[in-house]
């Protein structure tokens, strides 16, 4: 079985350094998008075992991404950080049915164990290697 | 019987004055007489004894007109009859009209008597008149004196601006003016329950001290407010109603009491007793008592009309300076508003641009922490990256919090599991024990859980940073009456009584490091959320905080 696909979006190099090393040390496959944009077109062509996606981008933000992504596979399980606890797209996020939002910094054990109940849920690896 | 009568008869012949004796005596005169018969025995004789004088018109070398001017050049008034043989009508209307009362022809001389005794009747008449002239003269003359003093007195309260003085000065006056041996003078208060000024004239303070207190205006002295009436009266002590003066005023006989009114409103009375000189007080005096007590009314209304406007106008001032403070204060929160926004907006958008670097500096402990082998010495050092990525991260969250007022989002909460959650997220150093007794079957309270955790992470950081030599930092969450306590406490430097009540001031701080907002944002939070918070400290012991809330809306 291989292993679980995730795909992280955010326009901050060093957020999306740091979490493809660490969830690759975890055993996951790691895609990257740098902007809402580029999220939705990796979504459509794959399908993932998770998303996590950082809410307030440049360009089109973190929400409008999630619901094209939902638009495409209703299943997709996409967890949303942000910086901004308080902002009214963190709201928007929940009601666009976001698995969870999560405040930055992140509390990654608290991550892991969420990313990792997501993708059993799932049943496991969705994505193929490329 | 007969009327003595003294006369004196000038005539140069004995024979005829015989005649005019014997007519005197037949109409029952009993004269007592002396007769001259030249200017110099007449001049010689004339007295103001003299009841009647009976003159011949024509004497040698004299005549009764010279007579008569002699008369009154010396202002002698005395009934002066011409006796004469023979007097044209020009003559006898030039004798009437330099003052003879009468003539008498001699050959009609049985008329004499009647003549004389008329001549008496209108002298008398005239006298009378003349004692009722005088009397009514005297009587203007005293009426001039005391419209003089009124008016004197009305200057004097005209000018006078202290009412007190203008009242005494009335009181003086109206005791001259009256001839009154006591006045007094009462101004009513405003609510009209008593006095609020009494004044005296004619009385010493010994007998004002026997006296007592002013009068109360239930006896005789109420009658002429509560009639709106003068009253005077000619001796007090047979009156009925002459009940209500003290046992030590002094005996009074004649009253004379007045209302002070102005347009009907009563100001107060004037009284007068013992009027001197006359047995009791006259109208005239009723009268200038009156005039004098609307004087002292129109005195009194204007005193209280100068300081209604003088309180008008110092209300008037305060409410100036009043809205003037307040729009000042208004003016000032505005700026500060802007700035407090501007500043806000600055924190808020710096404090989000700290939280990705942050971010990644902690995912990269966290990946190091994975992949670096079991090493003391290094997982020491991340340990202190991750703790003070920690307190910054707190501080760019107080720091956000503080700058921006959100209102809380309150949702059932197990604040247990919350206070839990904050330990576990809060990391603290080596040396600090950090003891929990947290309730298990607590009542959820509404409040925001985001923002108590900030209210209890803030505590908690706080009593960790208390204690730079290590101690106990213990953490209670326990059930208390009509809600939930949690109490954060430490054993460390404790606070300083004078500064108990400044911890909570926003940018109040002792640390050498920190804003000063930590504990502002968590009394901001737990107030917000319904709750209190509240602190106790012994110096060198140690700190307590406890946050009370109250239970759900949901659970009550």
């Amino acid at each position: 079985m291989s292993s679980p696909s995730v795909l992280v979006v955010d326009d901050d190099e060093g957020t999306v350094e740091t979490l493809t090393d660490i969830l690759t040390a975890k055993q996951y496959r790691v895609e990257i998008a740098r902007s809402g944009e580029e999220a939705i077109s990796l979504a459509r062509t794959t399908p993932f075992d998770a998303v996590l996606m950082d809410i307030v981008m440049p360009g089109v933000n973190g929400v409008e991404a999630l619901r094209s992504i939902k638009a495409v596979d209703p299943e997709t399980n996409v967890i949303m950080m942000t910086a901004y606890t308080r902002h009214e797209l963190v709201e928007q996020a929940r009601k666009a049915k976001a698995v969870a939002i999560l405040p930055k910094p992140l509390d990654m054990d608290r991550l892991l164990a969420l990313l990792a109940r997501t993708v059993r849920k799932n049943g496991g690896s969705k994505g193929k290697p490329r | 019987m007969s009327i003595p009568l003294r006369v004196l008869i000038l005539e140069d012949r004995p024979a005829d004055a015989e005649l005019m004796l014997h007519e005197l005596r037949r109409a029952e005169f009993d004269p007592t007489w002396h007769c001259a018969g030249s200017e110099a025995e007449y001049l010689a004789r004339l007295s103001p004894e003299l009841d009647v004088i009976l003159a011949d018109y024509r004497l040698p070398q004299f005549d009764a007109l010279r007579a008569l001017r002699h008369l009154q050049e010396r202002k002698l008034n005395i009934p002066f009859i011409i006796v004469t043989g023979t007097l044209g009508d020009e003559l006898a209307a030039e004798c009437v009209k330099q003052g003879a009362v009468d003539y008498v022809l001699k050959d009609r001389l049985a008329r004499l008597g009647l003549a004389v005794k008329r001549a008496l009747e209108e002298k008398r008449l005239r006298e009378r008149e003349e004692l009722v002239r005088q009397e009514r003269l005297d009587l203007l003359i005293q009426l001039s004196q005391q419209m003089g003093a009124l008016v004197e007195a009305s200057l004097k309260l005209i000018t006078e601006r202290s009412l007190e003085r203008a009242m005494q000065n009335v009181t003086e006056v109206a005791r001259t003016v009256l001839c009154a041996r006591y006045v007094a003078l009462g101004v009513f208060r405003e609510d009209g329950a008593g006095l609020r000024h009494f004044f005296t004239a004619g009385m010493d303070d010994a007998t004002k001290a026997a006296i007592g207190p002013p009068p109360t205006g239930k006896g005789i002295l109420g009658i002429p407010i509560k009639e709106g009436r003068p009253l005077r009266i000619r001796d007090l002590s047979s009156h009925p109603r002459a009940g209500g003066f003290p046992p030590h005023h002094p005996p009074m006989r004649s009253f004379l009491g007045v209302p002070i009114l102005v347009r009907g409103k009563a100001y107060g009375n004037l009284y007068a007793t013992e009027k001197q000189g006359a047995e009791e007080f006259s109208e005239a005096d009723e009268q200038v008592a009156l005039m004098l007590a609307a004087q002292a009314g129109i005195v009194i209304e204007n005193a209280d009309l100068f300081e209604r406007l003088q309180q008008l106008a110092q209300e008037l001032e305060e409410r100036v300076e009043e809205r003037t403070r307040a729009l000042r204060a208004a003016q000032a929160e505005l700026v500060e508003k802007e700035r407090l926004a501007m500043m806000g907006q600055l924190a808020g958008g710096m404090a989000h641009e700290l939280r990705n670097p942050l971010g990644v500096i902690k995912n990269s402990v966290y990946y190091l922490k994975m992949v670096l082998p079991e090493q003391e010495k290094t997982r020491k050092h991340l340990q202190i990256l991750e703790r003070e990525v920690g307190t910054a991260d707190r501080i760019v969250t107080n720091l956000l919090d503080f700058a921006r007022d959100k209102p809380p989002v309150r949702v059932p909460s197990d604040l247990s599991a919350l206070v839990r959650e904050i330990l576990e997220r809060t990391p603290v150093s080596e040396n600090v024990d950090v003891v929990a007794h947290l309730a298990a079957d607590l009542l959820p309270v509404s409040v925001d859980p985001l923002q108590v955790a900030q209210v209890l992470g803030n505590l908690v950081m706080n009593a960790a940073q208390a204690m730079p030599e290590g101690g106990t930092l213990t953490v209670e969450a326990a059930p208390a009456e009509g809600g939930v306590l949690v109490t954060v406490s430490d054993t460390g430097v404790g606070i300083p009584p004078e500064n108990l009540g400044k911890i909570f001031q926003p940018l109040f701080t002792t640390k050498a490091k920190g804003i000063g907002l930590g504990l502002a944002v968590a009394k901001r939070f737990a107030e917000a959320n319904g709750g209190t918070i509240t602190v106790e400290s012994t110096p060198g012991r140690g700190s307590r905080f406890v946050v009370r809330f109250g239970r759900s809306r949901k659970e009550e």
